[in-house]
Parts: structure tokens; sequence; C-alpha cells
């Protein structure tokens, strides 16, 4: 599995579109985030640090940018046909898939690491330079920032099955857009309670987005589902994968 | 069916025959033998495939396919477009399920070899490469994955002659650089078994030429390439065995030059008894022109059969010469090349 997982991070350093939308979607995060506090009005300020919007990916784009980064990670190999010299050098397509995972995974992490790291230090430095009434607790903070690191790990897992299940990148990255801006938000009236489920309100609960709406699950069993529905979609990447590899 | 099974020509582990090559030739087989210990064959043979079966819904593209690949031979794979070639070799590479039957390289079916790599390495597409990424880094990727050093992509880069177009975009390189690149990467972690699918395309006639040497050289150092081509005149040259298919089946398999010297050609005859030798050969359905003079020219018979005809009857022979079919010639008779509208077109 080592191997296999130093195999993904040299693809992903190889392919510079790969690369180059990591680091523009840092960038922009960012920056974003800190120019909107450095030059944002007092009053757009929230009560306390932890609802501060960047802590919060489940409600920006960085979970879009990791679902899309981990179809890509299948559905470029089968699009260049990469998959077939990939399978020469290891047969056995389940650890290519938790391989895939795992490093698409990390990259997450390592995002979130990077840009919860700059942000958070520079929220707490810009909060005290401009005297703004916003309480800052470590505790709150932290469960925030550890939500936030676990849904876009989780939505990069699950990414990567999308694009083991579909294969073809196309459908599946104009599918999972249309499920997480349109369809989603036009299911939460239907299924009413049952509405917490769905997939963009699980992220929510795990994020601490929604502060302590009643309406979502608490962080541990949103965690626990959204873990659950990456394991569902994995375990259904690898049985696709089984099926032939033609070209 | 005409099915040979005697032993190539070439199927010891060492004593190939030497072919004529090229300065550069000569500097790549250093460099290979330089770079490779002998192949050591842990199994009688190093392909086997049983009674493989494939369907894609009611297309039938492999039928009942049995045959298999010796050591220290190269053995070529033809049959005409669409006969279940590309089929077979990614059933053989675990790429695609059969729905019958068993494949085994090296013993094994593909998919419980523990380390693939250091057992078959496979050129199936040479397309098959991600056009954004460097030749280099295509290479450093999968010999990540295998867990060989880097230092290994640099030697191959140089031995496929791709070092000074190593860190090129793919997408910017030639068919016979890439042919070359997947060479590249199917010999990386040093193989005893290569499965090459068309690996001439796109090449130039020094990367042919290359090409040739280096399977030739893989073979004598024990391992087993099977390879196939369209390019028959070229698989004439360089396989030792071949195994001809069509719709999916067995036609034919064994040496060249028993498929060769068995097929029926015509053969020149020289006698002053031209009509007594026709009508000895007439009497056992042999088949014979008298295009005029001495000469009898006899269809569908080998010199030894004509000349043992003569002996028998004691008429006198001045010469026996023999108008061997090519390998073209065979493969188009085994496979209703007429059928597809290309006896035409075969000279």
């Amino acid at each position: 599995m080592r191997n296999a997982v130093r195999s993904e991070v040299r693809k992903i350093l190889s392919t510079r579109s790969m690369w180059i939308l990591l680091l523009l979607g840092l960038v922009l995060e960012v920056v974003s985030s800190f120019v909107g506090m450095a030059a944002g009005k007092p009053i757009d300020f929230p009560a306390s640090l932890d609802q501060i919007s960047f802590l919060h990916f489940g409600t920006t784009n960085v979970c879009l940018l990791f679902v899309i980064l981990g179809i890509r990670a299948v559905g470029d190999e089968f699009a260049y046909d990469t998959i077939t010299p990939s399978l020469q050098v290891d047969a056995n397509r389940a650890r290519l898939l938790g391989a895939k995972a795992v490093t698409y995974a990390g990259a997450a992490a390592l995002y979130a690491v990077i840009a919860l790291g700059i942000l958070v230090p520079a929220a707490i430095v810009i909060v005290h330079t401009r005297h703004l009434d916003v309480a800052i607790s470590a505790g709150p903070v932290m469960a925030a920032a550890v939500g936030s690191l676990a849904a876009v790990v989780l939505w990069a897992a699950i990414g990567v099955a999308l694009g083991a299940v579909v294969r073809h990148r196309v459908p599946v990255l104009v599918g999972t857009l249309v499920w997480l801006a349109i369809l989603e938000t036009g299911l939460h009236g239907p299924l009413k309670s049952a509405a917490k489920f769905l997939p963009g309100q699980l992220t929510s609960a795990l994020t601490r987005a929604g502060g302590s709406d009643p309406k979502l699950f608490g962080p541990v069993v949103a965690t626990a589902l959204m873990a659950a529905l990456a394991a569902i979609l994995l375990s259904a990447g690898a049985a696709s994968l089984r099926r032939d590899i033609t070209k | 069916m005409m099915k040979v099974t005697t032993a190539g020509p070439n199927s010891a582990n060492c004593g190939s025959p030497t072919r004529p090559t090229s300065t550069r030739m000569a500097s790549t087989r250093e460099r290979t033998r330089a770079m490779s210990a002998p192949l050591e064959p842990s199994t009688p043979v190093a392909i086997t495939v049983r009674g493989l079966t494939k369907h894609y819904g009611r297309v039938r593209a492999v039928q009942g396919l049995s045959f298999e690949v010796p050591w220290g031979t190269v053995t070529g794979f033809l049959g005409p477009n669409g006969a279940g070639k590309t089929t077979t070799m990614r059933i053989l590479l675990g790429l695609v399920r059969p729905t019958a039957g068993s494949t085994q390289v090296a013993g094994q079916p593909f998919d419980r070899l523990a380390a693939p790599a250091t057992v078959v390495g496979a050129l199936l597409d040479a397309s098959s490469v991600h056009p954004g990424r460097t030749g280099r880094s295509h290479l450093r990727i999968l010999a990540a994955h295998i867990g060989i050093d880097d230092h290994r992509v640099d030697q191959l880069l140089d031995l496929v002659e791709l070092g000074d177009a190593a860190d090129r975009r793919v997408r910017g390189y030639s068919m016979g650089m890439r042919q070359r690149l997947g060479l590249a990467a199917a010999l990386l972690g040093e193989p005893r078994v290569l499965i090459l699918d068309e690996p001439a395309n796109g090449l130039d006639p020094a990367g042919i030429n290359w090409l040739r040497g280096f399977l030739r050289d893989f073979a004598a150092r024990g391992g087993a390439a099977f390879v196939s081509s369209h390019l028959l005149a070229e698989m004439a040259q360089l396989a030792d065995d071949v195994v001809v298919i069509d719709r999916g089946r067995l036609v034919v398999e064994g040496p060249v030059r028993e498929l060769i010297s068995r097929s029926a050609g015509k053969v020149h005859a020289r006698t002053p008894a031209p009509e007594r030798l026709r009508e000895e050969l007439a009497r056992r359905g042999i088949h014979s022109d008298a295009p005029g003079g001495e000469t009898v020219v006899v269809l569908e018979a080998t010199p030894e059969a004509v000349g043992a005809i003569a002996a028998e009857q004691g008429i006198v022979l001045y010469g026996l010469d023999a108008e061997r079919e090519s390998l073209e010639d065979v493969f188009l008779a085994l496979t209703g090349g007429a059928r597809n509208g290309r006896k035409g077109a075969r000279r």
C-alpha cells in the first residue's frame, strides 16, 4: 500500500492541472478569507470565532474542490487509459482504489491544516488589532477546525469512490455538482426532518456551520454517518472496478 | 487445421542465432546485458492459455482458445483485425475476465502474481499515458508503485533512447516515441515475460531494427516475448513460433520455419521425362503443370515428396526447387484472406 500511495502522490505532483487546482484553491481560500477579515465591517463578524465562515469548509467550496479532485483521480485514469499500465504493476484493484482514497484524503488533510494553520492565527491577530467584539474560545474553534478537516477528508474519499463507480468524469462531475448545488437544497422541504441525513446537511453538522441547529445531527453522529457513506461508496467503487477494462 | 508442436529453433535459453545488427543496436544490446542478468524460468512454459472463451453479449471474441508460449522464444500472435488478439492479451493481463477457460503467466493467473511487474511486462497501447506528464514522470509513477529505484527509470530511458526527450510532455511525443516509452514501462520490473501488442506500430525502420534486436536478445537470455503484429514479414524474421487465430479460434501454432516449410507450395522439377513424372504424380492425386521443356511445376507438394516419388519410379531428376510461401502467404491461406478482400492487396 505504501508504494501505491507513493505512486499516487507522484501522479498528483506530475499532473499540472491537479496541483495548480490545489494550490489555486488554497491561495484563493486564504487570501479571500484574510481580505474579508482585514477589510470587513465589524458587524460582519460573528459573536464568537468558531462561527467565522472560513472555519466551515462544508459551507465553502473546499469540499467541492476535493470531491472534484477525487473524481478526477479515478476518472483521469480511465480517460487517458493510464488504468491499464497502473494495473500492470499491481493487479489488486481494491488496493489501487484504497491508495487513491488515502492519498486524496491526505492531500485534503494537508490542505486543511495549512489553510487553518494560516487563517486561525491571522483571525486572532485581526480580532485583537481591530478591537473586534468577537469571543475567542480555543475549544469551539478547535472543534470546528477538526470537523472541517474531517469533512474535506471524507469528501475527498467520496470523490474517489464516485469516480470509481461511474468511471466517466463528465457525467459524475456534473451529477455531483447538480446534486450539491441544486437537488439537495430542493429536497430539504419534502424530506422534512429526514433532510438531516443528506450529505450536505451532514457536512454542516460535522463542521458546526449550523451552530446548534436542532434540525442537524451532532458532530460525532454526523462524522460517523459521513464515514459510513464514504465506506459504502468506496465498497461500491471497488466492486465497480472489478468490471472489464477495455478500451 | 494444422498444428505444429515441435520445439522452436531458438527454444533453448541460449544459442539464439545472431542476426546482423547496426552499431547502434550493438551498443543497445551491451547496455541491455549490462543491466539484466539471465532470466531464470521457474515454470515449464511462460504462458498457458486453456479453453479460453470470452463473449461480449452476443459477440464471441474468443472461443475455446488454447496454446502455450515457451521460455526463450519470441512468439508471434497473428490474426486478422477482430480475431481476438487484444482480448486474449487483456485476459492474460487480468484486465478482462474470461467467460470460460483460464490463463497463466509463469505458472500463475496474472491477478495472483504478488509482484506482477517483476514477472510480466506489457505494452498494450502506447497511448495509455497521461499527455500532460513527462516521459520520465510516467515511468517514475510506475517505478514507485513497483517499489524500484528511480535510477532504473534513467537506465531505461537511455535504453529506449528517450533520454533527451524524457522531460518533455508526452503530448508532444511521436507515435514511435510513445512506443519506446511503453516498452520502457514494460521493462521497469525486469520481467521474464513480455506481452506486446503491435509494438512496432509507429516505429521507423531503425526503431524496428532496434526492437527486433532487443526481443531476440531478451529471448536469448531465456525470457519469453509474446508479440502481436500485423507486419508479417517482420514477424517472419523475428518470431521463433507463431500462434495464429481467426474469429477467436486457434488456427495454428508452432515454429515459424516448420509452418512455412510444411505449407504446401509449388515445386519446380526438372526431368528428362516430364510426362512420366506428371502421370505418377496424378496417380497419387497431386496436380502439376507442364510449362514446357523439361520443367514440371508441382502444385501443393513438398520437394521431399516429389523427390521420393521420382526415386521410387526411377525417374531421373536434374533439379528440384521449392517455391516457398512466405509467412504472409501462409497466414492469408489459413485465415481466409480472400474472405476479407485482402488477397488482391497481399503483394
